[in-house]
């Protein structure tokens, strides 16, 4: 079957559609101008992936509520790291699987 | 070790056991130091500790700085560990004796942490801070510990009950270490009291229980690259406390007779029977051995410590005064006279174990008739005295020494082929800064660890030893010699299992306690004298009997090679569904593969297999089952419990083995691989 096209005025469905793709390029065309100003103003966000793919692998710590925590209260709150005594420290992992 | 149940043998592996050691020195005095261990295991053990020393003493004098006073070998009291490594024979009974297999890798494993440990040595700096670990939006809810034995804890005092909000300690308490140059944290060192009986007596596959889940997940979560505050080595140490009666069944102790009922308060019994009544997890409705609830227990002690390791980022108390000092020796309880606080002068008993011993525990109960809260007369049938006495039937003078403990087993005075338990006990503190840790031989229950750590931490405050900074005293365990429970003469008297389990008589408590407080002041910072060693504890590792069958030999079915596919994995898994794959196996016991994995899983990365799972991943389960004794052949069953935030992506599964040869012996290695799949 063939479906002849006459000129003359659009049918009204063509003529809304063709109203919407106009909004639509519209809005397309702001919404970049003000990204482009965005970036031009802030800078592009940067784009860690193997982060972002560690975190999905790594084990999340939980949203579920504990108690309020009350640690001591420590004596040298005023102090500064430098003033902590400093000991010899060292810590191993091994296998013990028999 | 599992469940004292000879029929609880081993089928495979579901996460690794691993040593974390602990080393504090004083930077002024490099032979001041201490080493904390915390292993994947029951506890500690005599003959374990003796080998541990050994090697240390082998590997020359750069390591002649550690030695008996200063070496702290305790378990995080995993019920779901290898036996058949302990050096007394009671324990050893269930598991057909001693291997040295078992022993070895434990004692190699853990020197291997020191080494480590000594080798990554580095000025540092450390910091203590504790939280109580419940669920704030319910606090009268068992978050990840209930007492089990609530009817003994009762029987303490009522003004020293009320000084406690709980019955038992919910706080965990945590040691940062922190490395001076870099500012990163190599590891955590936590104490929270809670039994490693998640995983359930039906259970056959090895792993670390509550603890071991902690621990991994600790260190995944801070071994990450992109981490700014923790080393990549960082280590996350679980360390048992004042476990003797907590429990992981947070849900309570039910019925399982079809009943639903809570079981009898006293004696945790259902209709007069021990064996029906269980403590339930909080996943207990899930046929999985108490994997779910294990899982569960263990990420609440993680997701605690996470929260408190970063709370401390801003509050915390410092560790401060160089003093690193330890004091050991081996004291023989079997007959030690001291004042009671009361002013009387009591003893100690050789030891011995009741009949509520036998009942077990609503964690674990016991076979026969045997009940809990058996004080006085035996309430089981008069067999079983017949069958104590063939073993040894106890003294008057014994049977008064335990007061309210009718003897069951009269374990202290049996020496035939070896003693059963130990006589001969490890007395051991440790001390840096201010911080006092009590290595506790035995499982001490909930008031035992309180009124222990207060007498020290009152004595060490009175004395001056931590100079103007208050003590901070934790209790690890159960550590070096294992001594079974400790328990408080009130609780003693109810004669629950813990009480049962109490071996040198009522006193036993007293007793630890008057010795640890004795020996305060060697840990003084000028002190360079020590204790008296005491009589040395016997080692029975090249004596023990041994029942445990060495692997004969392996085959593959006709057609077949090892590593081959019996059943491959599906196309394609969707998270939170399980990928599994059959190979032609051999007897893991072949090769333990220490330090590496039974099996992985592959993720398909950029053209390249990238390994990302193993041995020490939870959601991966090693099984082994010998299908043939006669021909030799057996079968591996791989199991990923896919995770439902696991990548979608291509994988494989990977399974390494060793198989000993019929007549020559010889161990040949193979490998076998799974078909590729998605999981979308």
């Amino acid at each position: 079957m063939i479906v002849h096209i006459e000129d003359g005025p659009l049918p009204r469905i063509e003529e809304m559609a063709r109203a919407h793709i106009l909004a639509a390029l519209t809005a397309a065309t702001v919404t970049l101008l003000v990204a482009f100003h965005l970036i031009s103003a802030i800078g592009l966000p940067q784009l860690d992936f193997l982060h972002l793919r560690y975190e999905d692998e790594r084990p999340r710590i939980p949203q579920v509520p504990i108690a309020p925590l009350s640690a001591e209260p420590s004596p040298d709150a005023e102090g500064t790291s430098d003033d902590q005594t400093r000991y010899l420290l060292g810590v191993g992992k091994a296998d013990i699987t028999g | 070790m599992g469940y004292a149940d000879p029929n609880q043998v081993g089928s495979g592996l579901r996460q690794r056991l691993y040593s974390r050691a602990f080393v504090v020195g004083d930077l002024d005095k490099p032979e001041d130091r201490c080493v904390y261990l915390v292993l994947d295991t029951q506890s500690g053990d005599t003959a374990v500790r003796d080998g541990i020393l050994q090697g240390l003493n082998e590997l020359g004098d750069e390591y002649g700085c550690y030695g008996q006073a200063n070496v702290a070998v305790t378990g995080t009291h995993s019920h779901s560990g290898p036996g058949a490594w302990l050096n007394y024979l009671l324990p050893q009974i269930t598991s057909k004796g001693f291997d040295q297999q078992s022993y070895r890798a434990i004692v190699d494993g853990a020197l291997l942490s020191i080494q480590r440990a000594h080798e990554s040595l580095a000025p540092g700096r450390l910091s203590f801070g504790s939280a109580h670990v419940e669920d704030a939006n319910t606090d009268s809810t068992p978050y990840a510990n209930i007492n089990r034995s609530p009817y003994a804890y009762l029987a303490n005092p009522a003004e020293e009950r009320a000084k406690y909000d709980y019955d038992v300690d919910k706080t965990m308490t945590m040691l940062r270490l922190q490395n001076a140059e870099t500012g990163k944290d190599i590891g955590v060192l936590t104490w929270f009291p809670v039994h490693g009986t998640s995983m359930l007596g039906n259970n056959t596959l090895i792993s670390g229980d509550n603890k071991g889940v902690a621990a991994n997940l600790m260190e995944k979560a801070y071994r990450n690259p992109s981490d700014t505050e923790a080393d990549d080595g960082f280590v996350a140490g679980f360390s048992q406390a004042n476990v003797g009666d907590t429990s992981p069944n947070v849900l309570g102790a039910y019925c399982e007779d079809g009943s639903g009922e809570q079981c009898d308060f006293e004696a945790s019994t259902c209709s007069g029977e021990s064996q029906p009544c269980h403590g339930r997890g909080p996943h207990f409705r899930e046929k999985d051995q108490g994997a779910s609830s294990c899982h569960e227990i263990g990420h609440r002690q993680f997701a605690a410590a996470a929260i408190l390791y970063d709370f401390m980022d801003g509050d915390s108390t410092s560790i401060q005064g160089s003093t690193v000092k330890a004091v050991h020796n081996f004291h023989d309880f079997s007959g030690f006279t001291f004042t009671h606080p009361n002013g009387s002068q009591v003893s100690t008993c050789p030891a011995a174990l009741g009949y509520s011993f036998a009942a077990g525990t609503t964690d674990g109960p016991g076979a026969f008739d045997f009940k809990q809260n058996n004080t006085g007369a035996p309430n089981a049938n008069p067999v079983w005295t017949t069958v104590r006495g063939f073993l040894r039937e106890p003294s008057e003078e014994q049977k008064a020494c335990h007061h309210s403990k009718p003897i069951l087993l009269d374990v202290g005075e049996i020496e035939n082929p070896y003693l059963w338990t130990p006589n001969i006990v490890d007395v051991q503190l440790l001390r840096v800064g201010q911080l006092i840790i009590i290595v506790s031989p035995g499982e001490a229950t909930t008031m035992a660890g309180r009124r222990w750590k207060e007498a020290i931490r009152a004595s060490a405050s009175a004395t001056g030893i931590t100079g103007n900074a208050e003590p901070i005293v934790v209790l690890g365990g159960p550590a070096n010699s294992y001594t079974h429970y400790i328990a408080t003469e009130e609780e003693y008297g109810i004669q629950r299992y813990e009480g049962a389990s109490t071996l040198y008589g009522p006193h036993t408590l007293n007793a630890h306690i008057n010795l640890t407080t004795r020996y305060l002041p060697y840990l003084h910072s000028d002190n360079v004298e020590k204790p008296s060693p005491g009589p040395q504890p016997p080692i029975y590792t090249n004596k023990s009997l041994s029942f445990v069958t060495g692997v004969a030999f392996d085959r593959a079915p006709f057609f077949y090679s090892f590593g081959d596919i019996l059943t491959d994995v599906r196309p394609t898994y969707a998270p939170s569904t399980t990928a599994s794959v059959k190979f032609v196996g051999a007897n893991p016991r072949n090769d333990l593969r220490l330090e590496d994995t039974y099996v992985a899983v592959e993720q398909l990365l950029d053209g390249s297999w990238t390994r990302v799972r193993d041995d020490s991943d939870w959601s991966l389960i090693f099984r082994w089952y010998r299908t043939s004794s006669v021909l030799g052949t057996s079968e591996v069953t791989v199991e990923w419990e896919i995770e439902e935030w696991a990548n979608r992506g291509t994988y494989r599964m990977r399974y390494w083995g060793a198989s000993k040869t019929p007549v020559t012996g010889t161990i040949v290695q193979f490998s076998g691989t799974s078909r590729k799949f998605d999981v979308v």
